[in-house]
């Protein structure tokens, strides 16, 4: 990605490459996470350790190429060990899954001591890195060797093949893989030497090809000096196809009077990626051949080595595809979890045709700056605008001709196309956040030591790109919460109530009448409501004659300094951080709902709208300004009866809806825009749920409601309380958006 | 009056100002910071702001605040006419477009054509006059278009409620 960042076509700047590397490698230990924990539920999934290899190895080069010598230290060893757990058949234990963890959280620290430049490591570094080099010491040797050399002795093609000379060392090396020492044969005088590699795909066979064939042709061209094998990867006996190559890299040295055209006509049917040709320097060709035979043994290299084979010769290195696929196969990156794993079930006998299957299926993708997207929405906007002014125009809908009006209407369903696809642009699903979730269970249930199983559903929802950023930390301090107080302390308490013994959280995303709503449900205890609303009255948090819903008793847990730490768990205090994850969710225009049950759990929703651009609103105008009111907030709009209006002395103005005494407040006088004070039975009143409860707004007028997009008003007047910020409506004039948590607390200030 | 130097102003100290009447009074400012002026256009009233902030507009889907230039300098209003303009203006990375009586010309000063601002008391206050220049009989004061805009000065009627709310302040920000 770096190599391809700076090819764009202009010379980035080191800071630039510095922020795509904190970013790329952020994504990265994100991702180490979640592989981790998929594999701990999956443990028969190989390829999600490959995975987790690749991704360490990216990380470990690019920390390495910034001089993070600490991150790259670090990384290296760890990625030792992840090589040897994929290579081997033995699933990881769980004490070994702990160290990979603690691993990444060193790895997140260490980048974050890199990039800030401090000194030192993290406390955890020292200890951790320990732990992986016992791993390392203490490795058992398989038997696996012994197979593989029994396989390949077994392909009757290798012996039949009119091979010159073969290398193989008897060398089996797991850990340290020193740099495999091959002597370069020499080609005899006159002859031009060629060093061949042939990267065969393991589907060879099925297109009427094998080594056998291209070694039969190329000693038509000349002599095989040497031919080096390679096989990183083979099925076990009871898997083994015997369709499928195995053979990863085959090195050869051909020594041949014909020109480097002519050898590649022997490849003419294969792809370009299967092999590659290197014409060898010349000033070796003079010295007096040096044929290496030994025939004994096979070497065993793995693909890490053969990228540090030896190069020092050679002149032109031609089609070398291993780094792109690299970068290729991290891109692949978007699929879920379930056809990751299909695709690891179906590729575990064949890994070779992994990657090639997903270099096929590989979408591109492109990563843009949010604020072009927003600049281009923008501009979007206004053609909208535009394009209505055209629409509605008098004189062109005087003109009367039906091919005009036929042109105007395909623009403007056009027009609306390019909206909503733009729009689109900004959706991305809340997979990743989700799946980042798992690791939070997993700590927070260990933790406190409780057996919990989180489920996820709906993780293909999408929502906006800046809320899903903002998300992780209030669904992080949710599920917590569900886990250390929701859950019952002990499996025997869940027994005694007749429940599963282990914990269910399910954490789930949906939609819910034009909004997103995001819930994490857990079948714990539930919240005792009249605890709360006892603590509640105890703090001063409510007044002794306020009557308040169940949804609003709940809503108490999250106000800041609510600590129930003796009402609701016997633990420690629910509703510490609550306060965060309800302002942080409130910034987002969204609100939380909580709901529970005593004896059989709660539900924390998150209802947030479609996207942090465009609003569901009531259009209202008050003093001749139009205003929008967020439809989340409002609870109903009507014109009362005379007889329902109330003013009490002191108190002001109340209409009786149904019973419940609401407040009236007139959005005139509020902003301050006017003084008049129309009769309230002559008005519309709009009533709204802040979240000092409900009260009506007063207005002239209900306009109507329409999706908006938000526009801040800048930071100029970003503090203005209130106003959220604007909507450019249909005819290009501006509304202002409406707070009414803020209009509530201007009034009573 | 002064031509403008288009190929000099590179070299040495010499910068190019926009200049404007605001009652028949001539102002300058450097020109790097202005992103356009356009003519007046519809502007939207916003409630609680103080009086010199009129509102805002709609700039090619942007919501720009608008600020009048006689209201900030304590000047009597004067009805729009076909000369009121508004200079859109950028001011510490944010776009704030102020009403001006009458756009003029575009000039270039060197630095010694510049000289400190009048310290003596004038109907205007001069704490964002950057500096003065003479062209022929003409003073020009150039402005500091930071200074008059400084920190969120157009939210400040509200500010004193702030204070007052300020535990609410505290609890979002966590």
């Amino acid at each position: 990605m770096l190599i391809m960042a700076a090819c764009i076509g202009y010379i980035m700047t080191k800071e630039e490459i510095r922020s795509i590397f904190i970013e790329e490698a952020t994504e990265i230990i994100e991702k180490l996470d979640i592989d981790i924990i998929n594999y701990e539920e999956d443990s028969e999934n190989k390829e999600l350790l490959n995975e987790l290899f690749r991704g360490v190895h990216t990380l470990k080069g690019s920390a390495n190429s910034f001089g993070f010598t600490r991150l790259g230290g670090f990384v290296h060893l760890f990625e030792d060990v992840l090589d040897h757990y994929r290579d081997t058949d033995v699933s990881v234990p769980a004490h070994v899954i702990d160290i990979f963890l603690n691993a990444v959280d060193v790895i997140k620290e260490t980048l974050w001591l890199e990039v800030n430049g401090d000194e030192g490591v993290p406390p955890n570094y020292d200890s951790t890195l320990e732990s992986i080099k016992h791993l390392l010491e203490n490795k058992e040797v398989t038997n696996e060797f012994v197979e593989m050399v029994n396989l390949a002795e077994e392909f009757g093609d290798i012996n039949t093949t009119p091979v010159a000379t073969e290398v193989i060392n008897q060398t089996v090396e797991e850990t340290t893989k020193p740099k495999a020492t091959i002597e370069i044969p020499v080609a005899s005088d006159e002859k031009l030497l060629y060093k061949i590699i042939l990267k065969l795909d393991n589907d060879i066979y099925h297109r009427g090809y094998d080594h056998g064939r291209f070694f039969q042709l190329l000693s038509e061209k000349g002599n095989i000096l040497q031919s080096q094998w390679t096989l990183p990867k083979i099925a076990k006996i009871e898997n083994f196809d015997a369709e499928v190559n195995y053979w990863g890299e085959v090195e050869l040295y051909l020594e041949s009077h014909e020109s480097i055209a002519s050898i590649e006509e022997v490849f003419l049917f294969v792809e370009p990626e299967e092999f590659s040709i290197t014409l060898m320097g010349n000033e070796e060709s003079a010295q007096p051949p040096a044929l290496v035979e030994t025939r004994s043994s096979l070497n065993v290299q793995t693909a890490a080595q053969s990228e540090t084979a030896p190069s020092a010769q050679i002149l032109a290195i031609e089609k070398q595809p291993a780094e792109n696929e690299r970068i290729e196969s991290k891109k692949v990156e978007s699929k879920t979890i379930e056809s990751e794993k299909a695709e690891g079930e179906k590729f575990r006998e064949a890994p070779d045709a992994d990657l090639q299957r997903r270099k096929d299926d590989k979408r591109s993708f492109v990563k843009i700056d949010t604020q072009k997207l927003d600049e281009l929405f923008d501009s979007v906007g206004e053609m909208v605008i535009t394009q209505n002014f055209v629409a509605e125009n008098d004189e062109i809908k005087n003109l009367n001709s039906p091919k005009l009006t036929r042109t105007i209407e395909n623009l403007s369903k056009i027009t609306r196309l390019i909206q909503n696809r733009v729009m689109a642009l900004r959706m991305v699903p809340v997979h990743d956040t989700f799946d980042k979730m798992k690791r939070v269970a997993r700590d927070a249930s260990r933790k406190v030591d409780k057996d919990i199983e989180l489920r996820i559903e709906g993780e293909e929802t999408e929502v906006d790109k800046t809320m899903v950023d903002s998300l992780s930390d209030p669904l992080i301090h949710i599920i917590r919460n569900a886990i250390d107080h929701g859950i019952e302390a002990t499996a025997e308490e869940r027994i005694a109530k007749g429940k599963n013994p282990k914990g269910r959280v399910l954490l789930r995303a949906y939609h819910k009448a034009g909004n997103i709503a995001i819930e994490v449900r857990d079948d714990g205890r539930g919240i005792n409501k009249e605890k709360v609303y006892a603590k509640a009255l105890e703090r001063g948090i409510i007044a002794k004659d306020d009557v308040l819903s169940d949804q609003q008793i709940y809503g108490l847990i999250m106000q800041a300094g609510f600590s129930t730490a003796d009402v609701i768990s016997d633990i420690s205090g629910r509703g510490v951080g609550l306060d965060v994850v309800r302002s942080s969710i409130e910034k987002l225009q969204g609100k939380v709902e909580i709901d529970s049950k005593v004896g059989e759990g709660s539900v924390f929703t998150i209802l947030l709208p479609l996207t942090l651009a465009i609003i569901d609103g009531m259009i209202v105008k008050s003093a001749g300004d139009m205003f929008i009111i967020p439809t989340l907030s409002v609870v109903e709009s009507f014109i009362p009866a005379k007889d329902i209006v109330h003013t009490a002395r002191n108190k002001g103005e109340f209409v009786d809806l149904r019973g419940e005494m609401i407040p009236v407040m007139r959005l005139n006088e509020i902003l301050g825009i006017n003084a008049k004070r129309p009769e309230i039975w002559e008005s519309t009143l709009i009533c709204v749920e802040s979240e000092d409860g409900k009260y009506a707004l007063l207005i002239d007028d209900l306009v109507g409601r329409q999706q908006v997009v938000i526009k801040p008003l800048g930071k100029a007047l970003a503090k203005l309380e209130g106003i959220t910020g604007g909507a450019v409506m249909g005819n290009g004039d501006i509304a202002l958006i409406l707070n009414v948590d803020a209009l509530f607390k201007i009034k009573v200030n | 009056m002064r031509t403008k130097d288009l190929e000099s102003e590179e070299a040495g100290h010499r910068h190019r100002y926009l200049s404007f009447f605001v009652q028949d009074e001539q102002y300058g400012i450097e020109i790097s910071h202005i992103n356009e002026i356009i003519a007046m256009m519809k502007i939207t009233h916003v409630p609680r702001t103080p009086s010199f902030v009129e509102g805002v507009i709609n700039l090619r889907g942007s919501i720009i605040p608008i600020v009048d230039i006689r209201g900030k300098f304590g000047l009597e209003r004067k009805e729009h006419d076909m000369n009121t303009a508004i200079i859109i203006n950028e001011v510490s990375g944010v776009n704030i477009g102020f009403i001006v009586d009458r756009v003029e010309d575009v000039l270039t000063f060197a630095d010694k054509d510049l000289s400190e601002p009048p310290k003596f008391g004038s109907h205007i206050d001069t704490s964002f006059i950057q500096s003065v220049a003479e062209v022929g009989s003409d003073v020009i004061l150039i402005l500091d278009m930071e200074k008059i805009f400084e920190d969120d000065e157009l939210t400040q009627m509200s500010s004193f409620e702030e204070s007052k709310s300020s535990n609410k302040i505290e609890k979002v920000g966590e």
